[in-house]
């Protein structure tokens, strides 16, 4: 075919003229010609851009090329596009012409196609059953419950009450949103107590940071079912709007059981799990497979969810050499926190000499200590929390020193490895390592602490070799569990 | 045994131009401030701090060129790109070819001037570049990478 196409001429009207119209209406208000200018400038650049992009179709890929500032040349082969889409507005329908939009699976645009050209309605058509006969058959994934699979007496594998969701809410989310929560809601009680009033900016914020989120999640998370149907996983919950999801086990790319702290306190854990294509609308996070339940459980929830990401994997801490890392980071934070510290103090004492002399020193000073000691604190705990291990199938990580969060990654599903290692850290022979996955929300990335380099290097060259292979999906049934 | 290669060294050049223009920006910003300072106090400070950022990128304009130059490695073979760069941080990335959806030749102006293009490779789970090639070389790796791929779904496509 090897055809070249612009985008139809009602785009540059569009652009162009929307320029002008708008750079004519500012240039009348504010009584300066100098604005309509400008938009006659930015309106040239529009035609420039609308002249120098163009799309050509080739048997099995097209390359879409605009030579503006920067010239870039996108080649997509037909084969990696996950879907074409013709839409045809108002005025499309009354001009004849259609916008092609093509997506592809990437993180960096999952929300927003790949490419939009607008052509004329026969040419879009033509292009689209191009690349659709180009494409390889894609087994059906699509999140909607089999008719002839859903059985109306099968159980849950698990079901949560509405206590179960007002726990999840309150100590399912990320302890600094809790603990933000918790300090607006002193502030309140706090300045109401001194002042006789309430404070209306603490309990706006009380009630965004805190209040809302919460029962946001009850209501979210109200009757919560997940059942596991032959290779599909179904969750159905919601108190007002029920929310019914199914997704195949092969599109989950990684399971993660999180920990925060203070479920870690009352021993409970929930699963959640990154998989490709679900609705970001409804799932905005990395969806919840199951809310808090007993440690003792999760045994059986992860045999009866998830089997096929059981992992026998021997764990390993971070090497001794991240203590030596972490004695440097501690110093070098020290020398920059003293000063800022310094300068801070040296501002204050400047700025309002009365109090500064007294109060700017030691106030300064004992942030920066804090700061210090904390930032300590918290990687020397790092040390001691993080763990990495690998069985060749998947790789699993433990992270977090606050909140936990325990990663069961398949190789396969590792999209990029990428390990980053500081001088010291080359010292020690150790480096960092970020996993990409491809999730709900985009992209995913795994943080794996500091381990040694080569084994890190072992983990991406199995990742590449590993890369053609699919999870193993079990056929399973389901097995009826409780939350205690 | 991998045979890293190692860019062009006509990259130096366009990695100095682009540490001058925002050493040029800084000292810009320093200029304004100080012929403005006396309408507040802090735009003293801020001017104090554009001459020390401008004077930094100057100082990095000489430095950095010619460290990344000396870090950067790639190769690329039958299942993977692999690349090495950083200046402090080194940072290793690997990409197996059968995760490349999409592969780009960005040549922005400033790498123009010295025919010179980044390869951008994108997956589902983010973006790898190999930058500073010779543009005959950025759009040679591009076809190549392109063939690799389309061999690997046609390989699919046949099981």
């Amino acid at each position: 075919m090897n055809e070249s196409y612009r985008n139809h001429p009602s785009v540059l009207v569009k652009n162009v003229g929307v320029m002008i119209v708008v750079g004519v209406i500012v240039a009348m208000s504010m009584g300066s010609y100098l604005w309509a200018l400008i938009f006659i400038v930015l309106a040239a650049v529009s035609f420039i851009a609308w002249l120098r992009t163009t799309m050509t179709v080739f048997e099995d890929h097209l390359v879409v090329e605009s030579r503006i500032i920067s010239v870039k040349t996108r080649t997509i082969q037909y084969d990696k596009v996950a879907s074409v889409n013709e839409v045809k507005g108002v005025f499309g329908r009354m001009f004849g012409w259609t916008s092609l939009r093509i997506n592809i699976n990437s993180s960096q645009n999952y929300a927003r196609p790949e490419v939009t050209f607008v052509l004329p309605d026969d040419k879009a058509s033509e292009i689209a059953a191009i690349i659709k006969s180009g494409r390889v058959a894609v087994e059906d994934t699509s999140d909607k419950v089999m008719d002839e699979e859903y059985v109306p007496d099968i159980q849950p594998a698990f079901s949560f009450g509405f206590l179960d969701a007002i726990l999840f809410g309150v100590f399912g989310t990320d302890t600094v949103k809790l603990f933000a929560a918790v300090f607006w809601a002193a502030i309140t009680v706090v300045s109401f107590i001194f002042s006789a009033e309430f404070s209306i900016f603490s309990i706006l914020m009380f009630v965004s940071s805190g209040l809302f989120p919460i029962i946001g999640s009850i209501v979210r998370h109200g009757n919560f079912r997940v059942y596991r149907i032959g290779k599909k996983i179904r969750l159905v919950h919601g108190m007002l709007t029920v929310y019914d999801t199914t997704f195949e086990l092969s599109r989950v790319n990684a399971v993660c059981v999180k920990r925060s702290l203070f479920a870690r306190m009352i021993g409970r854990c929930c699963i959640q799990a990154e998989v490709v294509g679900i609705n970001a609308e409804q799932n905005s996070t990395t969806p919840t497979i199951t809310m808090l339940i007993p440690e003792s459980q999760l045994p059986r929830a992860m045999d009866a969810l998830f089997p096929e990401f059981a992992s026998d994997c021997e764990m390993s801490r971070q090497p001794s050499g991240y203590l030596n890392l972490i004695m440097f980071r501690t110093l070098y934070l020290t020398l920059a926190v003293a000063a800022a510290a310094f300068l801070a103090a040296y501002l204050w004492i400047k700025g309002e000499p009365d109090s500064g002399s007294a109060l700017a020193i030691p106030v300064c000073a004992s942030a920066a200590a804090a700061i210090a000691v904390l930032s300590f604190v918290y990687w020397y705990l790092s040390y001691r929390i993080f763990e990495l291990g690998e069985d060749g199938r998947f790789i699993v990580s433990t992270t977090g020193v606050i909140d936990r969060s325990t990663y069961i990654v398949h190789y396969p599903k590792v999209q990029i490895t990428s390990t980053r290692a500081s001088p010291r850290a080359r010292r020690n022979g150790i480096a960092r390592c970020t996993l990409s996955l491809l999730s709900s929300g985009g992209r995913t990335k795994i943080y794996c602490g500091f381990f040694e380099s080569d084994r890190l290097d072992g983990m991406a060259d199995r990742t590449v070799s590993e890369s053609g292979k699919k999870l193993t999906v079990i056929n399973a049934g389901t097995s009826a569990c409780t939350a205690d | 045994m991998t045979d890293y290669r190692t860019l062009d060294p006509r990259s130096m050049r366009s990695m100095r131009i682009g540490y001058l223009l925002a050493t040029a920006v800084f000292a810009v910003a320093a200029v304004v401030l100080f012929f403005l300072r006396d309408l507040h106090e802090a735009l003293i400070y801020a001017c104090i701090g554009a001459v020390a950022l401008a004077v930094l990128m100057a100082v990095l304009t000489i430095v950095f060129p010619k460290i990344y130059y000396d870090h950067y490695r790639y190769f690329i073979s039958e299942d993977r790109v692999d690349v090495r760069r950083g200046i402090i941080f080194l940072t290793h990335t690997v990409v197996p070819l059968e995760r490349i959806h999409q592969v780009e030749v960005v040549s922005g102006p400033i790498n123009r001037m010295y025919g010179l293009a980044d390869v951008s490779i994108t997956t589902a789970g983010g973006v790898a570049k190999i930058e500073y090639l010779e543009t005959e070389e950025a759009e040679r790796i591009a076809d190549e990478l392109n063939a690799i791929v389309d061999a690997i779904v046609k390989g699919q496509r046949n099981e």
